[in-house]
C-alpha cells in the first residue's frame, strides 16, 4: 500500500542520504529506560505554559515545543517520502511552526499540535506546486541548517545493542528490516525480492520490531554471561 | 516510567509504511501530533533511534554479524575504521587479547563447512544457559571459515564474558554440532 501515490508531495525527489532523526526528548541514557527528561514538560498545563512562553520569545521554550512535536512531523513526512526527503520536508514544517510561533499566530496553546499538523498538510499540498520557502525564512530568521539539525538531541539506542539484538533475527526477517530501514525500500518491492506478500512483509516487520523492543529493553546479551 | 507499547510501535509503522487505511489516517495523524507534543508518543523517538542506529551500523559495515571471506575482503577495501583481525582456533582457543586501539573486530574461526546449508550459532554461559541464539548465519562453505564482526564495544563485551559457542548445523528438524569453542 505504500505506493507511489501514497508518498505524496511527488515535487520532492526520493533520496538516498541518510536522515537526521529527531530527539527522542524524553529518553535518557538507556532508550529503552524512558523516563521522562527534567527539562520537558509532561502535563498538558505545563505544555500550555510553554507554549505561552515560546510565543513572549522565550528559546528555550521554543525549543522545547519545537523538540516534542519534531519527531511526529517526521512520521508525517517518513509516510510520504524518502528519507532525504523527508528529513527536507520536516524542516520546511518546522520552520513554519517556528514562524507561526514567533508571530503569535497560535491564538490557542492548547491547539499547538493541531496547528502544526495542520501546517504538515498545508505544506505537502504546498510543495507539489511551489518550490522551497525554507532558505528565505531561515534566512529572515538568522537561523542556518545547522540549527535546525542541533534540535534532535542523540537518540540512544546504542549500536552494539542493536547489532547485539539483530543477530538474533531469523534471516527473512534480518531481510525485511534492513530492506525496510536500512535501504528504505517500498513493501511491494520488498515482497518482490523475497517471493512473498506484501501482507507477509507487513506481518515480519510487525513482529521482528516486537522482537527488537523487547530485546533492547533487556541488557545486551553478552552482560548477563559476566 | 514510561514504556512502548506494541501496539503503538506497530500502528505507527503502519503509518508510515502507507498501511493504514486512508480514512483512518487523519484521525491517527491528530493524536499522534498531540501525543508527540505532551511527551506520550515514545514509540516516535523508538523508532527514529533505530533508524539512526541501523544507519550507523550499515555505514560501519557491522550490522550483519556473520560475513563471509568475500565480504570480510570488501569491508576491509572500503571501511574507514580501524579493522583488527584475529583468529580463533576451535581446537585450541583462547581469549583474545583486545587491548590494540580498534573499532571494528573481524573474527575468522576455521572449520569444515561442506555440506552444510543452514548454520546456527549458539553462545551458552559456563553453566549452560543460553546466552543468545543467532539463527541462520551467513557464510559459505568454501572458506573453510566462519567470519564473525562486530563493533568495539559488542567485542569487548564479548570477550570479558565467560561462555561456550556451539555450531549447529541444521537440517529440517534435526541439527548436528559442527563444533563447541569453550572461551
Amino acid at each position: 500500500m505504500r505506493s507511489e501515490v501514497a508518498r505524496g508531495a511527488k515535487a520532492l525527489q526520493p533520496s538516498r542520504t541518510t536522515v537526521t532523526e529527531a530527539s527522542a526528548a524524553k529518553y535518557g541514557a538507556d532508550p529503552m529506560n524512558a523516563t521522562s527528561s527534567p527539562q520537558l514538560p509532561s502535563a498538558p498545563g505545563e505544555i500550555h505554559e510553554a507554549v505561552l512562553r515560546a510565543q513572549s520569545g522565550d528559546r528555550d521554550a521554543e525549543r522545547l515545543v519545537c523538540r516534542r512535536i519534531l519527531p511526529a512531523i517526521r512520521a508525517f513526512a517518513s509516510r510520504r517520502l524518502r528519507a532525504a526527503a523527508a528529513e527536507d520536508f520536516a524542516h520546511d514544517a518546522l520552520v513554519l511552526v517556528l514562524e507561526a510561533l514567533r508571530a503569535r499566530r497560535i491564538e490557542d496553546p492548547n491547539q499547538v499540535a493541531s496547528f502544526a499538523l495542520g501546517i504538515c498538510r498545508n505544506l505537502a499540498r504546498e510543495r507539489a506546486r511551489r518550490g522551497e520557502r525554507r532558505d528565505v525564512l531561515l534566512t529572515q530568521f538568522g537561523l542556518t541548517e545547522q540549527d535546525l539539525v542541533s534540535l534532535a538531541a542523540p537518540l540512544e539506542i546504542r549500536r552494539e545493542h542493536l547489532e547485539d539484538c539483530y543477530s538474533q533475527l531469523t534471516q527473512r526477517a534480518r531481510q525485511v528490516i534492513r530492506s525496510t530501514f536500512v535501504d528504505d525500500d517500498v513493501d511491494r518491492a520488498i515482497a518482490s525480492a523475497l517471493s512473498i506478500s506484501e501482507a507477509n512483509v507487513r506481518v515480519i516487520r510487525h513482529r521482528t520490531l516486537a522482537a527488537l523492543r523487547t530485546c533492547l529493553e533487556k541488557p545486551i546479551s553478552w552482560e548477563g554471561a559476566q | 516510567m514510561t514504556t512502548i507499547s506494541d501496539d503503538a510501535l506497530l500502528h505507527l509503522d503502519d503509518y508510515v509504511r502507507g498501511q493504514l487505511p486512508d480514512d483512518a489516517v487523519d484521525s491517527y495523524e491528530e493524536q499522534l501530533f498531540a501525543r508527540a507534543l505532551a511527551g506520550d508518543a515514545s514509540e516516535l523517538g523508538f523508532r527514529a533511534g533505530l533508524v539512526n542506529a541501523f544507519a550507523a551500523l550499515s555505514s560501519s559495515g557491522t550490522l550483519a554479524l556473520w560475513l563471509t571471506k568475500r565480504s570480510v575482503k570488501a569491508l576491509i577495501e572500503t571501511s574507514t575504521q580501524r579493522i583488527m583481525q584475529i583468529e580463533v582456533d576451535p581446537a585450541r582457543p583462547s581469549v583474545p587479547s583486545l587491548t590494540s586501539d580498534f573499532d571494528i573486530l573481524i573474527t575468522r574461526i576455521p572449520m569444515a563447512l561442506e555440506g552444510v546449508t543452514r548454520l546456527d550459532a549458539e553462545v551458552l554461559t559456563a553453566t549452560g544457559e543460553v546466552v543468545k541464539v543467532m539463527p541462520e548465519i551467513s557464510f559459505d562453505p568454501a572458506d573453510g571459515a566462519l567470519y564473525s564482526c562486530c563493533e568495539r564495544e559488542l567485542a569487548i563485551k564479548a570477550s570479558a564474558a565467560k561462555t561456550v559457542t556451539r555450531m549447529w548445523a541444521v537440517e529440517g528438524e534435526s541439527r548436528r554440532l559442527v563444533v563447541e569453542i569453550p572461551m
